[in-house]
């Protein structure tokens, strides 16, 4: 014994390593990979009901498809998402796994209750990614309707979601990307809360979850994203309509492009505007710690997409004209956004934020009184407009029609 | 042909070396006054051999002085014996043998004014004797005296100089070190005509005295490290040596390590760039690999290529090269690690694809890899050892029915397969063939460790593999080095290799100058004595070895090719 004691610790090393096995292994072919979560209420048994869209990768990858749905929606109850994962285990042969969720869709009924505790879940856990996407389903629609949805494009629901904010926040400016990370901010501004996405079925729910929708070119039933819903604390309080949505986005300087409409009382006709870009400073103005008055700076930069006017866009004096009446549009909707956030008394803005910038002590002292303080605020718009181009040409058809 | 001659023994005479154990009692050679007797003793030792040729003959045809030649057939030159050896003894002036004389006297006449050779010397040693006709010389013994001469004509086949094989260029010289040592040698010396570069040789193998030489140029190679070599070399017991890799295993510095720390090259203008930088060159008779140490790890990355292209190109090819060790130690074990541990890591869409092809796969990755890299190995292992002719029957079934047959039968996963003949091919970009084994060996390591383990495993691995690469010395010579310890100064040939003109600038700064003449040789040894006993005399010792080692590691190589 003695005499091989170097070979005996060296066999026994070798051993260890053996024992411990092999970890967590899990082969791929053990997962279920999830794509999409979505959280609804029972009201029965007062359980979340999650439905959980699996990705079916022979479906979209594989040889071995079966010409089946490329995801499939697994339905558990209970009191808490993991209550309902593990229930889950009784009809998924698979381990269930998170960590590639790229959608949370939350119905509006689990979102009027509260969603601090969903939140808790969804940060604590090591799977799910913070940068996962926030939806919440319209009104009258589950979640679990949005995630048995079937798209055209592309072949899982949840990722075609996801790229759909994407796309229409950079195109329309009536939505911007909210992830997890950000919810949870939401809920910790004070006097505020979360601002979320909003997500419904158009057309028929029952027809969307189905494959032979898309075998029409006419699609049936299509999840689209919808404008956004503001929350008071961790509770819905209210869903924002479009222009207040824009102006929403407008102020907390997520605006990348978006349309703008303008009526030309003088000239007659229309005109319509494109935002190219546009920056937002917010600025607070503590004077009168009472009374903070808030400067919104917006400079944004047009383009001339339509002119439907014989205006002359030649002549200088038109041209300011025209941003004269572009800065007012603007103001028009971002005032529309401030009312309705005073309305709610949610402060998804951004103005406690700007009131911190500016003056962090006077800030941890109106901190706690931010509530009672941001219906009061006063709001300064300043609006710097520039209109860079209009694009090729310069007058309208018919400017040369009107003065033949 | 070139004729190879020790320039001097400047090694310590070795007390055993050349001799069996019987001959030693025998050292000398009695004045015999039969020259029979000599000859018969030489035929019994050498077991009557038939291709000993003995040949009686006169001095000068004269009666009185018989002499005899004796040399081995098929490795001495039979033109040289019969015209430069024979016809000089035949041919002596026989006024001078007519009258009386000793047999001392007839030795140092033909010594002096019979032999038309260049290469001849006289000996009193049996044991050196009977080396030399084993080597090709002829000796030859003429009655009475007590010396003998030995005759250099060696000669015999070899292999002519052809393109290296295993070492390859585009562009570049396209000859390549064969298996004598005294081409080897002059190969070299054809590239660097300097009075600097310095021979030394000796004989190890107790039974084959194969002849090892060792070449450095004075005033640049480190002497600590000079010395420690032929000591290290002087410390060999063996019976035979019939390859550098013999004495590779024999003075390489003691440690548990795949990792090659001497480099091996059958490429001449390698092997002299190194000798520019300061190394040191050990040609072994019968390969054509010499060993050129000490050795750094960036050696195995850089190829004579490298100086004949672009710069700017040859960055990115050794970038490559750097990249595809990585690939060829890690691209399995990264793989296992993602997908059977990680899969949150991978993006959704390779995901997806990958979990489509591990339906119905019956095997875990890791399990799948083992398989596919243990089948590459049999693959390659049958395509370097087969017949030329059939070696193309092996990469054909190979790659198209193995590969191909594996994934159909959904044995193994597409993407394995694609991992694995990445891996294979990064093995193939390595200049140095010992370095790519020794990746494909610590690979299977790391595929255990992310097997067991996952990335945690997998860096717990990588940073014990940094740790033993950093604990390496070849000579005392760090072998990270110049990579860590990091030095700025000589990272102009290591990673990247940049543009001549610095190259050469610190090849100025490092050395004094090089290709002198005579009268500067003194001053350079001087300097040389100096460094010596300012930075400390051993050679192995890693600390004061090492800051030489890397003074000299990067530059050179491209540098001085340029003069």
């Amino acid at each position: 014994m003695r005499k091989h004691q170097g070979l005996t610790i060296l066999i026994m090393c070798c051993c260890l390593g053996l024992l411990s096995g092999c970890w967590d292994v899990v082969e791929l072919n053990k997962r279920a990979i999830v794509s999409g979560i979505g959280v609804d209420w029972k009201e029965e048994e007062k359980e979340y009901l999650v439905s959980f869209q699996t990705v079916i990768a022979d479906e979209i990858s594989g040889k071995a498809g079966r010409g089946a749905t490329p995801t499939s929606v697994y339905k558990a109850s209970g009191k808490s998402v993991v209550e309902a994962m593990r229930n889950a285990s009784r009809k998924v042969p698979r381990i269930i796994s998170l960590a590639h969720t790229g959608l949370i869709v939350i119905s509006d009924r689990v979102a009027r209750e509260g969603i601090i505790d969903l939140f808790d879940y969804l940060d604590r856990d090591s799977d799910i990614r913070l940068n996962a996407e926030v939806l919440i389903a319209t009104q009258g629609q589950t979640a679990e309707d949005v995630v048995s949805a079937m798209t055209p494009i592309g072949k899982i629901t949840a990722f075609a979601l996801e790229q759909k904010i994407d796309l229409t926040s950079g195109q329309l400016g009536e939505n911007f990307r909210i992830e997890v990370d950000d919810v949870i901010r939401g809920l910790l501004t004070p006097g505020g809360g979360p601002l979320v996405n909003g997500v419904m079925i158009e057309g028929s729910a029952e027809k969307a979850s189905k494959m032979e929708t898309l075998k029409n070119a006419k699609v049936e039933g299509l999840a689209v994203i919808s404008q956004m819903a503001v929350f008071k604390g961790d509770r819905l309080v209210s869903w924002l309509n479009a222009d207040e949505s824009r102006g929403t986005v407008w102020i907390r300087n997520k605006m990348k492009i978006t349309p703008i409409h303008l009526k030309l009382l003088d000239q007659g006709g229309e005109i319509s505007l494109e935002v190219m870009r546009s920056k937002t400073r917010l600025l607070a103005d503590l004077e009168d710690p009472a009374n903070p008055i808030i400067h919104i700076h917006v400079e944004p930069n047009f383009s001339i997409r339509e002119v439907n006017s014989a205006i002359d866009l030649r002549n200088p004096a038109t041209m300011k004209l025209l941003e004269d009446a572009a800065s007012r549009e603007v103001i028009r909707i971002m005032e529309l956004a401030v009312r309705k956030s005073k309305k709610v008394n949610s402060d998804i803005l951004g103005f406690g934020q700007a009131v911190e910038r500016s003056d962090p002590s006077a800030w941890r002292k109106m901190k706690n009184r931010w509530d009672q303080l941001f219906p009061r605020v006063q709001v300064k718009y300043h609006v710097k407009p520039v209109i860079r181009n209009s694009q090729m040409r310069d007058r309208s058809v018919l400017y040369k029609i009107h003065n033949q | 042909m070139l004729r190879y001659r020790p320039r001097g023994r400047r090694f310590a005479p070795r007390k055993d070396a050349p001799g069996q154990e019987a001959s030693r009692k025998i050292a000398g050679i009695e004045p015999a006054d039969h020259l029979q007797e000599h000859l018969d003793r030489i035929r019994t030792e050498l077991g009557n051999s038939p291709d000993i040729i003995f040949r009686q003959l006169k001095l000068g045809g004269a009666s009185e002085a018989n002499c005899a030649i004796v040399y081995l057939n098929g490795l001495s030159d039979p033109e040289m014996i019969n015209h430069d050896v024979m016809e000089s003894l035949l041919q002596l002036s026989k006024e001078f043998l007519q009258k009386e004389r000793s047999p001392a006297d007839f030795l140092d006449m033909v010594m002096k004014d019979g032999l038309a050779m260049g290469e001849s010397r006289m000996s009193a040693d049996w044991n050196e004797a009977m080396l030399a006709i084993l080597s090709g010389d002829t000796v030859i013994l003429i009655e009475g005296a007590d010396h003998i001469i030995i005759a250099g004509t060696q000669g015999g086949q070899w292999r002519s100089v052809t393109e290296p094989t295993s070492q390859l260029v585009v562009r570049g010289p396209k000859d390549s070190f064969v298996e004598s040592i005294a081409t080897n040698i002059s190969l070299i010396r054809r590239r660097l005509k300097s009075s600097q570069l310095w021979l030394e040789t000796m004989k190890i193998g107790s039974v084959t005295h194969t002849h090892v030489a060792i070449m450095y140029v004075k005033g640049k190679a480190d002497p600590g490290i000079v010395r420690e070599i032929k000591d290290r070399l002087n410390r060999i017991e063996i019976e035979g040596i019939l390859e550098s890799a013999y004495i590779e295993e024999f003075i390489q510095d003691k440690t548990i390590t795949p990792f090659p720390t001497i480099y091996n090259t059958e490429r001449p203008d390698d092997a002299t760039s190194k000798l520019l930088e300061g190394r040191i060159v050990v040609l072994v008779d019968g390969t054509p690999f010499v060993l050129v140490l000490p050795t750094v790890f960036a050696h195995f990355f850089q190829s004579p290529e490298d100086y004949a292209q672009r710069f700017d190109i040859a960055i990115v090819m050794r970038l490559v090269r750097y990249i595809s060790f990585i690939i060829l130690i890690l691209g399995p074990s990264v793989y296992i690690a993602l997908t059977t541990f990680h899969y949150e890591m991978v993006p959704t869409q390779l995901l997806i694809s990958l979990v489509a092809q591990r339906e119905g796969v019956p095997f875990p990755a890791f399990i799948e890899a083992m398989l596919m890299e243990v089948v590459f190995e049999i693959l390659r292992e049958a395509g370097v050892r087969m017949p030329r002719a059939i070696g193309q029957t092996v990469s054909v079934v190979g790659a198209l029915i193995l590969g191909q047959a594996v994934v159909e039968a959904g044995l193994i996963t597409p993407a394995m397969v694609i991992v694995v003949a990445l891996t294979g091919i990064a093995s193939f970009t390595l200049p140095a063939y010992n370095l790519s084994i020794a990746g494909r060996l610590i690979r299977f390591g790391f595929m255990v460790l992310s097997g067991m383990f996952g990335f945690y495993g997998l860096t717990l691995g990588v940073i014990v593999l940094i740790a033993h690469m950093n604990s390496l010395r070849s000579f005392g010579v760090p072998f990270m080095s110049p990579i860590s310890p990091f030095r700025l100064r000589n990272q102009k040939d290591a990673i990247i290799r940049l543009p001549f003109q610095p190259l050469q600038t610190q090849a100025a700064e490092s050395s004094t100058g090089f290709g002198a003449s005579s009268n500067q040789d003194t001053s350079l040894a001087g300097d040389s004595d100096g460094r010596m006993s300012g930075s400390g005399q051993q050679g192995a010792d890693g600390g004061s070895a090492s800051g030489r080692g890397q003074h000299t590691a990067a530059n050179g190589a491209g540098g001085n090719r340029n003069s």
